[in-house]
């Protein structure tokens, strides 16, 4: 089916607007409100809107402008058969319908909407509200603004062409077979018994056949394993009641030979014992014996030891003594010498005593020489000092008689001076001057004359007569002139006081006098200076000292009587006595020393002379005592023991030996015997005795107790139950397998349902999916693909895999505003190739404003898109308010004038005619 | 010359564990005490002076009271002595059955003509000298006829001596039975006998009558327990009659009622039909209720074949007293079915998994017998969403 052209009149903006279509691309351009829309809707309503339609959509389609009903006149070629519908949309049930057969028959009203919706295959909308019904016939086709970005697989929207698709699908010749009730039913109740069999983790149902065989086989061999610990116990109760008994028979056969050894063990162990006190009582008298000999040997030892060491003292006694007489002697001697040494130097300090006297009277008479020749220069001294007191007190007089005016001083009355000048010469600013230049007479100037060529300072009212003439002068300046007056008179009589302080009648006379004081004051200072210099007061004490000291020198000398002293007349003399002395005193004290060390040596030999002669007493003390000792011990001894020590000893020897003999007779009797080894026989023997017992009663216990457990209860046989159990568990273990053959039979029937279903219904959607994969490798590259999910009857995703999006597949909710728009309409291209075999092999497909999110570098491969639809026959028909960016399609172009009221011819490849209906018209509108 | 019958291996209490239906069991165990009472029957009516039981009266040496009271109560209906010794299923030993309080209460209360022979002493009666030889434990390393070549037999004079005796002979001895592992084997040294001093040895262990020796007879069990081997005669009991120094006349009589078959079959498309005319066949003479068989079927068969073999093996296997199948049937859909599985044109899923199974089983692959069974299953589902259309 194409559409050729289309007239509307009275239809909204459209006065009377005809539209050429081109048979394989065109493009409608034109501004916003250029009616554009109203074109394509008013071929919709021609097809498939009733003309008798009413309410709002009949309003929808009325024109504010033009008056008369809304009127469309569609011609299109369908099998080779060109046809015109006309429908004028009056809202009543006589609104005329034709449908003319170029060259042949004109329908009318109901026949002709009849042999129209045979043409179009859908039925006829009428009737109020049928606004949404009407947009979705062939809403495949006509993608109109705002849908164009709509999932295609909207079964809300689509539903009635995606059932005639799936329809058109399974009746391809290139594929499309599809699932049959048979095959749906058989599926369901393969999925379903698999399921009802097996978890999805591929576990078997415990309620499924192999869940309850497993569970019958785990069942049988608990009850298998049961039955044979039942046999087990049985069978370890017999054989512990034939090891029982075998432990019982032995131990009473090994209880028997024990016993007799044991037995044998108690008579050995017997005598023994009976050999043990014979031993005892022997080791008893051999001991006696022994001590007896001993004791007696013993005796007769110390006495010999006593007699040996009487002799050795008395061998040592003889050198003593004699060492003690030669050391009485040596005594002697020693005392002789050292009285001697002792008087020599007794005598040789008393002469050094002496000398010393005479030696401190010569050093007395040399001091004193030596102070005197010292007193001569210090009363040279004294004197001078008493001449510089002397000019000093002349000094100090001149200074008293001279006028006390110091520097400072002199420097107050220039400052005084100053400040006198300086009121002066202010009083002399302000007072008026008067000076007699020349005159002839006197001149008075108040009680004085003026002389000429001198100047008078006036300060007061003056009177100034001059040749009969009074005048009184009065100087300007207020009470200034008063003022300063007082201040120079202040000044000068500070400066005066100040004079008359010091003693001086000017300045000049304080500045005469000031630097004589100077001279002076310098000189004074200068005596005192060589006064103290000299010693002043001191030097006259040191003299009175030395006097002092000379006077008492002199007495002490003076009162010397020794004969052998003559005192010096002089220094020199004085000093060669005191040193003649020296010496001898000097000389004399050495011979004090080597008397007095010789009288030390003297004394220490004597000391060891008595020493010697001490020790050599105490010695023979000592030796006479350890005799006395010695022999007192042997007398004792011998008191004691008598004298017939010999055969006492002999007596005694023969007793032990007798005794050691019989008890060296019994001990090897008794080694014979080991009565250790028996002891420790007889306990291990009692152990070995009592084990068995223990052994053989905890053995016939054991077997009471085997034998109890052998007693049949008698109910259940348990060899039997093992045979029930084993043949159970046979036979559970063949039904677990025969379920689990079923079950993975049932698996691998669900998993090829599965997969041979998935595998049609692939098979079955891949021509749709290939035309739309061709429409997109316009736009999205040579390897771009597309996956069309069906199942259930039902196209269910649409994903858009390309290579430049690294191979993901990308659902078509997921893509873009503009991919979506892309990917929809090449569904709807692919969609619309299919379902055009059932119209002749060509339908038209409309986009309105259908790619306005798409980038200008996507606006190409859309074109290319087009017109890959186009080549497949479909009549494309695209609207555009800028037509230029399907400048490159190659499309008719019908460009509608600006918004306006139209009246006119829109021929492909030219603009449509401007309208003829007045600009009253539209402004009326 | 005197005659006894000679009887071995009752395993009274045996439990069958093969067969499922309890009250098909109980029938089987019943009859051997049934048995008894034909053993009965044979000693009046060939006037035999004593019963031996050569071992294994009892199949365990633990029974349960019922069956011992059972046992003993048959026994107690023989008119004559019977002498049993143990063999290795009731072996004698500590806490053995034959000591056990209630079994010794029985016995003298109820079977006082019954002797248990527990030591290796003879039993002198005036008409002959039983040599017993029990077994004491379930497997002994010594001959338990040793004793016998040690005895002094002069003092028995002209009676005739027999030895009573329980395990294999070395050719012949028990066998596992398919429920019960063949037990140690206790080797009964007959040829070591001095038997020109014994007149007779009364043999059990193996199940089928049958003479192991000059003098020597395995009696076999009274009535089958199991599926015999070829040549096998269970079910009879042995009259025997000897005489000092005569061979003794050992004459089967048959004591048993059950028949126990083992049958093989090769199947193709005519299993079920096979299979029911083998097993009526087979069960005609015995009738059905009184049959125990085993079944081994191999072949390969069509998906209906199978289903069809299926029931007729499910109605026998309730008809008889026990069946077993030993079930190696290869299942091979036909050409026909494959067609009705493969050839959907309508049914494109159904199809194209039909086709990938047989593939699997063409493949051979492991998993080739899951395919099988798989397509046993779409068979079966197809066919009832045929029904249902």
């Amino acid at each position: 089916m194409k559409l050729r052209s289309v007239t509307v009149r009275n239809y909204r903006i459209h006065k009377e607007l005809t539209v050429a279509f081109d048979e394989a691309l065109t493009v409608i351009g034109g501004p916003n409100e250029a009616g554009k829309t109203t074109v394509v809707e008013a071929v919709h309503r021609a097809l498939f809107l009733r003309s008798r339609a009413s309410g709002a959509v009949l309003e929808s389609m009325r024109s504010a402008f033009h008056p008369g009903h809304p009127t469309v006149e569609l011609t299109f070629e369908s099998s080779d058969t060109t046809y015109t519908v006309t429908k004028q949309f009056t809202g009543t049930n006589t609104a005329p319908t034709t449908l003319a057969v170029t060259g042949g028959q004109t329908l009318r009203n109901d026949e002709a909407e009849a042999a129209l919706r045979e043409l179009v295959q859908t039925e006829a909308i009428g009737g109020r509200n049928s606004e949404d019904k009407l947009r979705m016939q062939w809403a495949h086709l006509w993608v109109w603004q705002g849908v164009a970005g709509a999932d295609p697989l909207d079964r809300d929207a689509m539903q009635e062409p995606l059932e005639r698709l799936r329809g058109r699908l399974g009746s391809l010749d290139e594929g499309g077979v599809v699932e049959s009730q048979t095959d749906a039913m058989v599926g369901r109740i393969v999925a379903e018994t698999h399921a009802s069999r097996t978890r999805d983790t591929g576990v078997a149902r415990v309620d499924s056949p192999l869940g309850k065989a497993d569970a019958a086989v785990a069942e049988a061999r608990t009850r298998v394993a049961a039955a044979r610990a039942a046999i087990g116990q049985l069978e370890a109760a017999v054989a512990t009641v034939e090891r029982t008994d075998t432990i019982i028979a032995e131990s009473e056969t090994s209880l028997v030979a024990r016993r007799a050894e044991q037995e044998e063990n108690e008579r050995l162990l017997l005598e023994a014992q009976s050999l043990e006190v014979r031993q005892a009582e022997q080791q008893a008298a051999a001991t006696a014996a022994a001590a007896r000999l001993a004791a007696v040997a013993d005796a007769d030892r110390q006495i010999r030891d006593c007699e040996a060491r009487i002799t050795a003292i008395e061998g040592r006694r003889t050198p003593t003594a004699a060492r003690q007489t030669a050391a009485i002697a040596a005594e002697q001697e020693a005392t002789t010498r050292c009285a001697a040494a002792q008087a020599a130097a007794r005598e040789r300090q008393r002469e050094h005593a002496e000398l010393g006297e005479l030696a401190e009277l010569h050093r007395q008479a040399e001091h004193l020489e030596q102070r005197r020749s010292e007193r001569a220069g210090l009363a040279g001294r004294c004197g001078r000092i008493a001449d510089l007191r002397q000019e000093a007190a002349a000094l100090h007089k001149r200074l008293a008689d001279l006028p006390a005016v110091t520097a400072a001083d002199l420097a107050d009355l220039a400052s005084h001076e100053r400040g006198r000048d300086a009121a002066q010469a202010k009083l002399d600013a302000i007072a008026t001057r008067v000076e007699l230049v020349a005159a002839d007479s006197a001149v008075r100037l108040g009680d004085h004359e003026l002389a000429v060529g001198r100047s008078e300072t006036i300060v007061a009212d003056t009177p100034l007569e001059a040749a009969g003439a009074r005048l009184v002068i009065t100087p300007g300046g207020g009470t200034s002139v008063a003022e300063a007056t007082r201040l120079r008179d202040a000044a000068a009589t500070a400066l005066e006081s100040r004079l008359r302080q010091l003693g001086v009648a000017d300045l000049d006379e304080a500045r005469r006098v000031q630097p004589l004081r100077q001279t002076v004051e310098a000189a004074l200072e200068a005596k005192r200076s060589a006064i103290a210099d000299l010693g002043d007061t001191k030097a006259d004490a040191e003299l009175a000292a030395l006097d002092a000291e000379l006077a008492e020198l002199e007495e002490t000398l003076r009162g010397q009587t020794r004969p052998d002293f003559s005192r010096p007349v002089a220094l020199e003399a004085a000093t060669a006595a005191r040193k003649a002395i020296t010496e001898r005193l000097r000389s004399l004290a050495h011979d004090v020393a080597t008397t007095a060390a010789e009288h030390q040596a003297a004394e220490q030999r004597l000391a060891d002379a008595r020493l010697q002669r001490e020790q050599a007493a105490d010695e023979i003390r000592a030796i006479d005592g350890e005799l006395r000792d010695a022999q007192v011990r042997r007398d004792v001894l011998v008191e004691e023991h008598g004298d017939q020590r010999d055969e006492a000893i002999t007596a005694a020897t023969q007793a032990r030996t007798s005794a050691d003999e019989q008890l060296a007779a019994t001990q090897t009797a008794l080694q014979r015997l080991q009565p250790e080894l028996l002891r420790k026989t007889a306990a291990r023997l009692q152990r070995a005795i009592e084990k068995l017992l223990t052994d053989s009663r905890a053995a016939i216990a054991e077997r009471t107790v085997a034998l109890e457990r052998l007693r049949n209860e008698g109910t259940l046989d348990p060899r039997d139950d093992l045979a029930q159990a084993l043949a159970a568990e046979r036979v559970a273990e063949s039904a677990q397998r025969q379920a689990a053959r079923e079950s993975r039979a049932h698996a691998l029937l669900a998993r090829l349902f599965a997969e041979k279903k998935a595998e049609i219904e692939a098979q079955f959607v891949a021509p749709l999916a290939e035309r739309v994969a061709g429409y997109l490798r316009c736009l999205f590259g040579a390897d771009a693909t597309v996956s069309i999910g069906y199942a259930g009857d039902m196209f269910t995703t649409l994903e858009l895999t390309r290579p430049d999006f690294g191979g993901i597949a990308l659902a078509f909710r997921r893509l873009s505003g503009g991919a979506r728009e892309q990917v929809a309409a090449a569904f709807r291209l692919a969609m619309a190739e299919i379902l055009a075999t059932e119209h002749g092999g060509c339908l038209p497909i409309v986009f309105d404003d259908a790619f306005v999110n798409a980038d200008p570098s996507r606006l190409a491969g859309i074109q290319a898109m087009l017109d890959r639809a186009a080549d497949q026959g479909l009549q494309v028909i695209v609207l555009s308010c800028n037509h230029r960016d399907y400048d490159a399609l190659g499309a008719t172009t019908v460009e509608l004038p600006k918004a306006g009221v139209s009246r006119g011819t829109a021929e492909p490849g030219a603009a449509a005619a401007p309208a003829g209906n007045s600009g009253a018209e539209a402004a009326g509108g | 010359m005197t005659t006894f019958i000679h009887t071995a291996d009752w395993q009274l209490g045996k439990p069958f564990a093969g067969i499922r239906d309890t009250a098909r069991r109980t029938l089987v165990q019943q009859e051997r005490i049934e048995a008894v009472r034909r053993i009965r029957e044979a000693v009046v009516a060939r006037q035999a002076r004593f019963v031996l039981v050569a071992g294994d009266l009892f199949d365990s040496p633990t029974p349960t009271k019922t069956v011992v009271a059972h046992a003993l109560g048959v026994i107690g209906e023989i008119p004559v002595p019977v002498y049993v010794i143990p063999g290795n299923h009731d072996h004698g030993g500590h806490g053995c059955l034959w000591e056990q309080p209630f079994f010794l209460s029985e016995h003298r209360t109820r079977a006082p003509n019954l002797h248990v022979l527990l030591e290796q002493t003879a039993v002198e009666r005036d008409d002959a000298v039983i040599l017993p030889c029990p077994l004491l434990q379930r497997q002994t390393a010594s001959d338990p006829t040793a004793w016998i070549r040690q005895l002094d037999l002069t003092g028995y004079a002209d009676r005739p001596r027999i030895v009573l005796a329980h395990g294999s002979t070395g050719t012949f001895g028990s066998q596992a039975d398919g429920e019960d592992v063949a037990g140690p084997s206790n080797v009964v040294a007959i040829d070591s006998l001095p038997l020109d001093d014994i007149d007779y040895v009364a043999l059990g262990d193996w199940h089928g009558f049958r003479q192991a020796g000059p003098k020597a007879w395995y009696a076999g069990t009274h009535e089958t327990d199991r599926f015999p081997k070829a040549g096998q005669r269970p079910g009879q009991v042995a009259c025997v009659t000897v005489s000092r120094r005569g061979m003794p006349v050992v004459e089967p009589i048959a004591t048993g009622r059950f028949a126990w078959v083992e049958t093989t079959l090769d199947l193709g498309d005519d299993a079920a039909a096979r299979v029911e005319e083998t097993l009526a066949a087979a069960t005609r003479e015995a009738g059905f209720d009184r049959c125990l068989v085993d079944l081994g079927l191999s072949g390969r068969v069509s998906l209906a074949a199978r289903r069809e073999l299926d029931r007729v093996v499910e109605s026998w296997s309730h008809r008889l007293l026990r069946l077993d199948v030993r079930d190696e049937v290869t299942l091979v859909p036909s050409a026909d079915e494959i067609r009705g599985l493969v050839d959907r044109a309508d049914d494109p899923i159904i199809s194209r998994v039909a086709q990938a199974l047989v593939h699997q089983i063409e493949a051979g692959e492991v998993e080739a017998d899951d395919a099988r069974e798989a397509v046993n299953i779409l068979h079966g589902l197809c066919q009832q969403a045929e029904a249902a259309e």
